[in-house]
């Protein structure tokens, strides 16, 4: 067995050793310090908010753009610069490239959840959408995957949990695509008229952002809907900038995302939140979320909120402006 | 138990040397050392926002300061010389063994190799050691898959040549 050959590896003679003499200094010098009181605040759920007009069904693309504590005050002293210039070379990108127009904003997403422990559920959506009207094409591609036979077994007893619900392609009667971020419930018609201002967008962040939570952490959260959003790129690249201005971001320049594309990962200072960058593009491939698994709250009737799950990736397969698929 | 300090050393006492033994795959033993006692330090200071669960988020703050380490890959030679004694030291093959498995976790993706030794030295689950390791549940699930069939493939033909 791997497993057992590989726990045998464990250095468990020097590490004995090494507990005997190292204890009582350790704790001593511990001991010198007064431990900090308690400080998180509570945690905040938020939203991926979809408000129908009439009451109907409703298309729920995103979990939680907020959530934040700041579980370790770990310092990361290099990664900062690079992270930062990272994201700032990402900014100028995106301000030279030149805006797009088009009537239906295109997205297509393959998200993973895991609703168990070892178990990942990927499935792939696909929205065309006007502010008004569009179509919502059907969930395609859903696959299950387990980290071994006891996972798969514990999922299969439990009766399957998050299989996405199948559905024909459909239209947007009765329905209004909508997301939480934070506090505010934004439409397509919002995104498009987010301010570009460093001023404006940061007051427009912080009315959103619920009282108590991170402000970092929150920008982090945010980023993942604006920056696929068809906010503009001047926005988009003032965001950027906002949050290169944050302390303790982690950058990982060999990474990929959910469905293996490489890029650049930045991972804000609370762990919670990972973007996946193409450095070409400055476009985001994917967004992890790590945080604690948010609890459901009470949302306004007509409205429906999905909770975000430690382990919630969404990959960007497709963003921008297209015509309604023939 | 509510009094911090019996608190503090009940957890130092607990999770020390696994703390350790994580560090000691990315560093040296006096520089391991020093970081596990960082490590300490920082829990201590945070005692009262500690999970129920600490081992996890000692491992991932041990990692973050390992990050900061010139030379923090993980290298054969480094883990060969921690390989701990057996009772039964005259069982060559499983010396042997050992050993290669030892070569074949270091010659591979540095992120392979961890998330098959944080699932196996500590038992997490794939959740909370991708936390550790920074990615996906998914993510870190292929690594895992990917690590144990490389080793796997890796002892196999050595075994059979062994009972030719």
């Amino acid at each position: 067995m791997i497993d057992d050959l590989v726990r045998s590896l464990r250095p468990d003679d020097v590490t004995e050793e090494s507990y005997r003499a190292r204890r009582a200094d350790d704790l001593k010098r511990a001991f010198a310090a007064r431990p900090e009181r308690r400080r998180r605040t509570p945690l905040l759920a938020a939203s991926g908010l979809l408000a129908a007009a009439a009451a109907a069904a409703f298309v729920v693309f995103a979990p939680s753009a907020t959530v934040a504590q700041r579980p370790a005050p770990v310092p990361v002293e290099t990664p900062v610069l690079t992270a930062r210039s990272v994201l700032l070379a990402g900014a100028e990108t995106l301000e030279s490239t030149p805006a797009q127009t088009g009537t239906y904003w295109h997205q297509k997403i393959r998200t993973f959840t895991s609703p168990l422990d070892g178990v990942v559920v990927a499935s792939t959506g696909e929205t065309w959408y006007d502010g008004r009207d569009g179509r919502i094409g059907p969930v395609r591609d859903v696959k299950t995957t387990f980290a071994d036979e006891r996972a798969e077994k514990a999922w299969r007893a439990k009766g399957r949990p998050g299989l996405p619900e199948a559905g024909a392609e459909r239209s947007f009667k009765g329905m209004v695509l909508a997301w939480g971020i934070g506090t505010k419930t934004v439409r397509q018609d919002d995104l498009k008229k987010l301010p570009a201002g460093r001023a404006a967008l940061q007051r427009w962040l912080d009315e959103a952002r619920p009282s108590g939570e991170d402000a970092g952490s929150f920008a982090f959260g945010a980023a993942r809907h604006i920056l696929t959003s068809p906010a503009a790129n001047t926005t988009r690249a003032t965001l950027l900038r906002i949050l290169a201005d944050q302390s303790g971001l982690r950058l990982d320049e060999k990474a990929t995302d959910p469905i293996g594309r490489p890029g650049l990962s930045i991972t804000d200072a609370t762990g919670d939140h990972t973007l996946v960058v193409d450095p070409a593009t400055a476009k985001l491939l994917a967004y992890v979320y790590n945080g604690e698994d948010e609890q459901p709250v009470d949302t306004p009737p007509g409205t429906k909120m999905i909770p975000a799950q430690q382990g919630t990736a969404y990959a960007y397969l497709e963003t921008g402006w297209s015509d309604l698929p023939g | 138990m509510d009094d911090p300090e019996t608190r503090f050393t009940d957890l130092y006492d607990r999770h020390y040397r696994a703390v350790l033994g994580y560090a000691l795959l990315r560093a040296d033993r006096a520089a391991a050392e020093d970081v596990v006692g960082e490590t300490f330090l920082i829990a201590w200071r945070r005692l009262a926002d500690l999970p129920p669960e600490p081992l996890p988020w000692l491992l991932g703050v041990a990692r973050n300061l390992l990050r900061k380490q010139r030379d923090s890959g993980i290298r054969a030679e480094r883990l060969l010389a921690y390989l701990p004694a057996r009772d039964a030291p005259d069982v060559a093959d499983q010396v042997t063994e050992r050993e290669a498995a030892l070569i074949v976790l270091a010659a591979m993706a540095e992120a392979d190799a961890e998330a098959l030794i944080l699932t196996s030295w500590y038992g997490l689950t794939p959740r909370e050691a991708a936390k550790i390791a920074g990615c996906a549940t998914g993510t870190f699930t292929v690594r895992l898959h990917r690590a144990r069939r490389r080793l796997t493939e890796a002892l196999r033909p050595r075994t059979l040549q062994e009972q030719s």
